[in-house]
C-alpha cells in the first residue's frame, strides 16, 4: 500500500480528470450533439448531477467496507470465484478501452498531422510510450498527471477562449434540443464520460478517509462538468446545430477559429500539444490498469515480458477496426454492453450485496474486516 | 523521482513522431494567397482554376519587382488542379495562408455546395479565408487585383475585405460561416460581390439611376460600378445572395448596410439624406451603432412576424448654411427624416430578402428558433422554406448628437 504523502489529493484530481479529458480531446462534443441536438449542455447537466448521485449512494455503501479494494469485498460476498470473474470483467473494459483508444488517437494524429505516416506506425510510438510508462507504477503515473493535466486544462481553455469571436448564443436554440426524454433516455449511457469512476475503488489504498476520497471525487466531478459544459457550449455556439452533428474533430476546429486580428492566427499547435500529453497520459493510466487487472486475476507478480506481451496484443487488436468510423460503432457496442455494465453496476451490486451480507451476519464481517486491516 | 523521470523520457519517445520524414521547409513551398474557380470555356465538366502565389524573395528587393505570380489551371476538381499545379511550380502549392476563394458568378448561380463541401474537409485551408463572387471571371479578378498602397497582395486582400470594419458596404463572408450557413436550417449563406471596374464616371452615373432607394445614397452601386477614377482596378462591394448552395441574386452596397443593421453587425457608415430643408440639398451623416438591433419573431397564422428595431446614432457632418441646425425643432425634423428614410429602405431590404430570393441571409432564424423547444418541432415547420411568407415591423431610432464644431456659429 502507498502512502499518502507520496500522492497527493491534487495528483489523484488531476489523475481522475484525465481520463474526462482523454475523452474531451476527441469525439465527446460530437456524441454530446447526437444525443442532445442544441441542448448539450442539459446533458451535460444530467450526466453530472447523475455522477453526484451514483458517488453520494456508493460512498454510503462502501463506508464499512472502506480502505478495502473492491475484489475483497467481491471476495467477501461470493468467494473467490466472484473476485476472480469481477478483475477478469474489469480486465476486459481495460484492455477494450485501452485499443480502442490507441487506434482513435493515432487515426487522429494521422488526420490532423501525419498524412502520409501509417496509423500502425504511430500506434507503434504510442504502445512504446504505454509500455515504458507502465513501469513507473501508479504513484509516478499519478504524480505525472499532477504536472500533465493542469497544462492540457490551460490548452483546452486557451483554444476555447481564442474562439469566443465566433460565438453566438443565438444557436442553442431550439432550448430543449433533441427533447427532455430523448436526452434523459439516450444520454444515460454517455455517464461513462466520467470514466475515472472506474479507478476510484483502486484510490480506497491511497487515500486515508473516505470522506477525503469523496471530496476529491466530487472536485473531480466538478472540474470535468466545467470543462465538458465549456467544450459542448463553445462547439455549439461556434458551429451551430446541424453541423456539430458531423464535426469529429471539434476541439481542433475550434482551434483554427483563432484569429486576433493577424496578431496571432495559429493555436492549433496547442490543441495538438494537449491532445499529444493527455493521450500519452491516459493510454498509460489505461495501460497500467489493465496490468493490474490481470495480475489480480491471474495472481501472480508484475513481469516486464507480461507487459510488453500485453502491450504487443493491444497493438495488434488496435489494427483491427478498418477505419476511425468502426472505431466509434465498436466503442459504442462496447460501452453500452461492457463498459457500463463492469464500471457502473458491478461495484453497486458488488457492495450492495456485501452490505446485506453485513447485515445478516455481523460476526463474519467483523472478521473479516480485522483480517483485512 | 525515478519514476517521474521514467514517465517523462516516454512523454519525449513521443516527441520523436514530429521527426524529419514529413518536415518541410519554409522555402520548400509555395504559399497561394488566392483561389480563383472558373467554368471551363471549352469542356462542361471542367474547371479553370486560378492560383495566385506569393514570391517572398521579392519582399526584401528594393525594386518593383513582382512579388506574386498567378497560374490558371484547366481540371476537373480543385484537388486535380493542385496536383497539375504541381508538376510545373517547382514548389508544393501550400493552402494554409490562403486569403480568399474567388468563384465566378457562373459558378455561384450553378452551386458552391460541391466546392464547399470539398474544402471543408481539407485541413490544409484556414476556415477564416474569405469567400467571394466575382462578376467578371474570378481569373480576371485575381490577374486585375493590383494593389496600390500594399506591397504585400495578401495583405491587400486581408485588409480589402476586411473593409467590413468600416465601410459596411461589404458583408463579412468567411469560409466557416459561409459553410455553416450552407448545412444550416436556420440561415441562408452570403459572399461577398467583387468585380474589376470597367465602369466610366459617366455610365456608373446612369447605372445608380433608377433607384429603389430613398435618398441620394449611391444604391445601385456594386462592385465594378464605381464611378472612379485612378486607384486598384478591382473592387469588393455588396453581396451574392444564396438559397440552397446556389447564388439567387444579388445586393448593392446599400442593401449590405441594410443587411448589418439587421444583423447586428453594423458598425458605421458615412450617410447622405435628401435636407428635408432644402430638397435639392443633401446632408451626410456619420451613422454608428448606438444598441444592439433588437429582433423578434411571432407567427401569425402560421407566417413570421418579425420586429426589427434598430438603434442608431448619427453625427452631422455636412449642412446646408442656409438652415439654423442649431434649432431643435429644425434637428428633430431631420431626425424624423433621416428615421423615415433608413426605415423605408430597410423595409425595402427585407421584403426583397423575403419576397424576391426567399433566403434568410439575415439569420431571423435563429431567433425564429425560441419559439420552438425541440429540435423535431423546428425541423417540421422548415423555417427556411416558411422565410418567404415573413412580414416586418421596423423600428428605427437615431439619435442625432448636437456636438460638434458645425454647431459653432
Amino acid at each position: 500500500m502507498l502512502n499518502q504523502k507520496f500522492v497527493s489529493p491534487f495528483a489523484i484530481v488531476c489523475f481522475l480528470i484525465s481520463f474526462t479529458l482523454s475523452q474531451l480531446i476527441l469525439s465527446l462534443p460530437i456524441i454530446y450533439s447526437r444525443v442532445a441536438g442544441t441542448a448539450t449542455y442539459i446533458l451535460s447537466i444530467y450526466l453530472a448531477l447523475t455522477m453526484v448521485l451514483l458517488i453520494i449512494i456508493i460512498s454510503k455503501l462502501y463506508k464499512p467496507f472502506y480502505g478495502i479494494d473492491l475484489f475483497t469485498v467481491a471476495k467477501y460476498v461470493g468467494g473467490n470465484f466472484f473476485s476472480k470473474i469481477s478483475s477478469a470483467l474489469y480486465c476486459i473494459v481495460f484492455i477494450l478501452l485501452t485499443t480502442l483508444f490507441l487506434r482513435e488517437v493515432s487515426e487522429t494524429m494521422k488526420i490532423l498531422l501525419f498524412d502520409t505516416t501509417s496509423t500502425t506506425i504511430i500506434s507503434l510510438f504510442f504502445t512504446a510510450a504505454m509500455i515504458i510508462g507502465c513501469s513507473a507504477g501508479f504513484e509516478g503515473i499519478v504524480r505525472a498527471c499532477g504536472y500533465i493535466v493542469p497544462i492540457a486544462i490551460l490548452g483546452i481553455l486557451i483554444t476555447i477562449i481564442f474562439s469566443t469571436n465566433y460565438w453566438d448564443v443565438n444557436r442553442l436554440y431550439p432550448l430543449l434540443g433533441h427533447g427532455i426524454d430523448n436526452i434523459l433516455l439516450y444520454g444515460f449511457p454517455r455517464i461513462s464520460t466520467y470514466l475515472g469512476f472506474i479507478y476510484l475503488f483502486d484510490l480506497v489504498n491511497y487515500v486515508e478517509k473516505s470522506e477525503e476520497l469523496n471530496k476529491m471525487a466530487f472536485i473531480y466531478i466538478g472540474i470535468s462538468f466545467f470543462l465538458i459544459t465549456i467544450c459542448v457550449l463553445a462547439n455549439t455556439m461556434a458551429f451551430a446545430y446541424p453541423y456539430t452533428d458531423s464535426n469529429f474533430f471539434a476541439l481542433y476546429d475550434l482551434a483554427k477559429l483563432t484569429n486576433l486580428n493577424s496578431f496571432f492566427l495559429r493555436s492549433e499547435i496547442i490543441y495538438i500539444f494537449t491532445l499529444m500529453i493527455v493521450a500519452f497520459i491516459f493510454i498509460i493510466s489505461m495501460f497500467y490498469g489493465t496490468l493490474n487487472f490481470l495480475y489480480k486475476t491471474l495472481n501472480i507478480k508484475s513481469n516486464v515480458w507480461i507487459n510488453i506481451a500485453v502491450g504487443i496484443i493491444i497493438f495488434i487488436l488496435s489494427n483491427i477496426p478498418n477505419n476511425l468510423m468502426e472505431v466509434f460503432d465498436y466503442y459504442n457496442i462496447i460501452n453500452s454492453s461492457l463498459v457500463l455494465p463492469v464500471t457502473f453496476a458491478l461495484p453497486f451490486v458488488i457492495v450492495g450485496l456485501a452490505n446485506i451480507k453485513r447485515l445478516k451476519n455481523r460476526g463474519n464481517y467483523e472478521k473479516f474486516i480485522s483480517s483485512n486491516n | 523521482m525515478k519514476n517521474l523521470y521514467l514517465v517523462i523520457i516516454s512523454i519525449l519517445c513521443l516527441t520523436m513522431l514530429t521527426g524529419c520524414t514529413e518536415s518541410k521547409e519554409l522555402h520548400e513551398h509555395a504559399y497561394v494567397i488566392a483561389i480563383g474557380i472558373d467554368k471551363s470555356e471549352n469542356q462542361e465538366d471542367r474547371i479553370r482554376v486560378t492560383f495566385e502565389f506569393v514570391i517572398p524573395i521579392a519582399f526584401n528587393a528594393e525594386s518593383n519587382s513582382q512579388v506574386s505570380s498567378i497560374t490558371t489551371v484547366e481540371s476537373t476538381s480543385l484537388h486535380s488542379a493542385i496536383s497539375l499545379a504541381n508538376t510545373y511550380i517547382s514548389k508544393e502549392l501550400n493552402l494554409s495562408h490562403n486569403k480568399v476563394l474567388v468563384f465566378s458568378e457562373e459558378i455561384a448561380y450553378e452551386g458552391l455546395e460541391k466546392y464547399v463541401s470539398t474544402i471543408s474537409n481539407d485541413k490544409n485551408y484556414r476556415t477564416n479565408m474569405y469567400i467571394a463572387i466575382s462578376k467578371c471571371s474570378a481569373e480576371e479578378y485575381i490577374k486585375n487585383t493590383k494593389p496600390e498602397l500594399e506591397k504585400n497582395p495578401a495583405k491587400f486582400y486581408e485588409l480589402l475585405f476586411r473593409g467590413y470594419d468600416y465601410t459596411s458596404l461589404l458583408p463579412n463572408s468567411y469560409f466557416l460561416g459561409f459553410f455553416l450557413s450552407t448545412r444550416s436550417t436556420h440561415a441562408n449563406p452570403i459572399a461577398i460581390l467583387t468585380n474589376v471596374d470597367t465602369q466610366t464616371q459617366e455610365t456608373a452615373k446612369a447605372i445608380a439611376e433608377p433607384s429603389e432607394s430613398l435618398g441620394p445614397y449611391d444604391s445601385n452601386i456594386t462592385a465594378g460600378n464605381i464611378p472612379k477614377e485612378g486607384g486598384a482596378s478591382t473592387a469588393a462591394l455588396g453581396m451574392v445572395v444564396f438559397k440552397n448552395g446556389h447564388a439567387v441574386g444579388e445586393l448593392t452596397g446599400e442593401d449590405t448596410i441594410y443587411f448589418q443593421m439587421s444583423k447586428n453587425s453594423f458598425e458605421e457608415v458615412y450617410y447622405s439624406i435628401y435636407d428635408p430643408f432644402i430638397p435639392q440639398n443633401t446632408i451626410a451623416f456619420n451613422l454608428s451603432k448606438k444598441g444592439n438591433t433588437k429582433i423578434k419573431v411571432d407567427f401569425v397564422n402560421n407566417k413570421p412576424l418579425i420586429f426589427i428595431e434598430v438603434n442608431l446614432q448619427g453625427n452631422i457632418i455636412s449642412i446646408n448654411n442656409d438652415v439654423d441646425y442649431q434649432n431643435e425643432k429644425n434637428l428633430e425634423i431631420i431626425q424624423k427624416h433621416l428615421e423615415y428614410v433608413i426605415h423605408r429602405n430597410l423595409e425595402t431590404f427585407l421584403y426583397k430578402t423575403s419576397k424576391k430570393f426567399g433566403s434568410d441571409i439575415c439569420a431571423f432564424g435563429k431567433i425564429a428558433a425560441k419559439n420552438y423547444l425541440t429540435i423535431t418541432e423546428w425541423k417540421q415547420n422548415n423555417w427556411l422554406e416558411m422565410y418567404k411568407f415573413s412580414y416586418f415591423k421596423v423600428k428605427v431610432n437615431v439619435e442625432i448628437e448636437k456636438s460638434g464644431l458645425i454647431f459653432l456659429e
